[in-house]
């Protein structure tokens, strides 16, 4: 698989009112491979949002360097090129549209690259299919629900055609509906477009169907793997203040009461292979 | 209670006023404003009158929507036909009581001082009424634009509009959010005089401030991180493009300042 963003041995901290230094990330290196499903873990203060925002120069190194797409995101006259190949979709979906009519804000982006109007209208159009807005295109966002707001972002990204799509925990302030809309879109683009997403949750459900999992704790990557891999290791999850998703408690309490379970079941579809056997 | 409210009063419809190009109508309420004052005798009313009707009529608006408009500005309406009226002095005196005194050149300049803003309210109100205020801060823009020859922000000018039309209703969602947890903690917004109820605002615009930086700051990121660099070398998805009826509409426009100018001054 080809990198598409690669990390090497990244330091960065936080300066505080009084002047002292917080680290929050500590020598991490990273490589992300062109159209995989990242998501990275952690808990509050973790480093992971702050390693996120590194991918889009956001944020630089204080030492070591940062490359996406082959682009050091130190050197400043790469920066729109940067940020239009690595899109970012924040938290708070109420905070960061731009617009007053969904259709004006997911052309904010395009508008900015100084894409020809007629352009603008199909890659508006395009987006909007993307994400299943296309029927809302000229609602104002504020009559939208959670999920609706957070998937106009989403196709705001999308307009500007990303190769990442970087997700600072977009389901956070989600219902569950709303944030199954967010999972199936970004699981979609990712399929269906290539595009390589870099999803940030603590949601531990929101791992299980991703290529790989990351996840991090006092700004280091303790653990890089599969779901799977991760998963197996409950009881470190465990002692970073991580839960585990619902199923793998449940593989885990049955195996101490002595029942032998195949395999590591980490989805309900696959709990249900397992037990019926 | 906070939910009635209503940002601009934009009518939604298809009329030909509201297919107006909004430059087309910015302009031509600036010349309407203009005209007005021009206007000496009565006869020239009547053609603003008329223009002022032709709109309404085109616009398709429901005339108790245009009165609406007027109702908060009566009191001043009737407070400068009474000044005018009892102030000015010269010509015939019809009516004296006391020192009151209505003379006829104080009755002519209150009717036409209250005719003058009557048909301004009316006039520049139509504007509202028929542009939606993304398509308003569209026209704004590009019709300021040539004065960023001279530094004047221009872009920036609409971007702050578009983003507080965007933030308004969130900001008044967040408003009615704190008030009821306020309330619930035994706050009282509704009872004491002036003072006291301006007092009892403290606790609500202190969160409702804080709030509003942390979202300013959040958006700017979102901003950059969608490669937002200020007005220079930025496209717009959709262009203002003059059609015939705009040029239909300026014609109409000079036809009235032609008409008031005649009358006035030959």
């Amino acid at each position: 698989m080809k990198p598409i963003i690669e990390v090497q041995n990244v330091s960065f901290d936080y300066v505080g009112q009084g002047g002292e230094e917080t680290a929050a990330l500590d020598n991490v290196s990273l490589t992300i491979g062109k159209g995989e499903f990242v998501v990275m873990i952690g808990h509050n203060g973790s480093g992971k949002s702050t390693l996120a925002k590194h991918f889009n120069a956001l944020l630089k190194p204080r030492s070591g360097d940062v490359w996406v797409k082959g682009m050091n995101t130190k050197e400043e006259d790469r920066l729109w090129d940067i940020r239009q190949t690595a899109g970012m979709v924040f938290q708070n979906p109420d905070n960061q549209l731009v617009a007053n009519v969904v259709e004006e804000d997911v052309a904010f982006g395009p508008e900015n690259l100084a894409v020809p109007p007629a352009e603008i209208r199909k890659q508006v159009d395009d987006a909007l299919s993307a994400v299943n807005m296309t029927e809302y295109a000229t609602s104002a966002p504020h009559f939208l629900s959670g999920g609706q707001k957070q998937r106009v972002s989403i196709a705001g990204v999308i307009a500007m055609h990303p190769e990442i799509i970087i997700l600072d925990e977009p389901t956070a302030m989600l219902d569950p509906s709303g944030r199954r809309e967010v999972m199936d879109t970004i699981h979609r683009l990712n399929k269906e477009d290539g595009i390589t997403i870099v999803h940030i949750t603590h949601y531990m459900e929101e791992a299980i169907h991703a290529d790989r999992v990351i996840v991090m704790d006092n700004g280091r990557i303790v653990l890089d793997g599969t779901p799977r891999e991760i998963f197996r290791q409950a009881d470190m999850l465990k002692n970073i203040g991580l839960d585990v998703p619902q199923i793998v408690e449940l593989c885990h309490e049955l195996r101490r009461e002595g029942f032998d379970i195949e395999g590591d079941p980490i989805s309900l579809e696959e709990m249900v292979d397992a037990l019926c056997q | 209670m906070l939910k009635d409210i209503t940002i601009g009063q934009y009518y939604p419809s298809d009329s030909p006023i509201h297919r107006l190009d909004p430059r087309t109508k910015l302009m031509i309420t600036f010349l309407y404003i203009i005209i007005i004052f021009f206007v000496q005798h009565f006869a020239g009313y009547l053609f603003v009158f008329l223009f002022l009707a032709l709109v309404i009529v085109l616009s398709g608006l429901p005339l108790k929507y245009i009165l609406k408009g007027l109702k908060p500005l009566l009191f001043i309406i009737v407070l400068t036909f009474c000044i005018n009226l009892f102030f000015t002095s010269g010509g015939k005196v019809i009516f004296q009581l006391g020192f009151l005194k209505v003379t006829e050149e104080g009755l002519r300049q209150g009717i036409s001082m209250m005719l003058r803003l009557l048909l301004l309210v009316m006039g520049t109100s139509l504007l509202t009424l028929t542009t939606s205020p993304i398509s308003l801060t569209d026209g704004l823009e590009a019709l300021l634009k040539p004065l960023q020859a001279i530094h004047f922000p221009a872009h920036e000018l609409a971007m702050m509009m578009t983003i507080a039309l965007r933030f308004i209703p969130t900001l008044l969602e967040e408003t009615d959010k704190i008030m009821k947890a306020q309330m619930a903690r035994g706050a009282d917004f509704e009872s004491g005089n002036l003072i006291q109820r301006a007092k009892s605002m403290v606790p609500l615009m202190v969160p409702l401030f804080i709030s509003a930086f942390r979202r300013a700051d959040e958006l700017a990121m979102a901003m950059e991180a969608r490669c937002y660099r200020g007005g220079e070398n930025r496209t717009r998805m959709k262009v203002l493009r003059m059609e015939r009826i705009d040029y239909e509409a300026f014609g109409a426009a000079l036809l009235l300042i032609a008409a008031v100018l005649i009358n006035s001054y030959c």
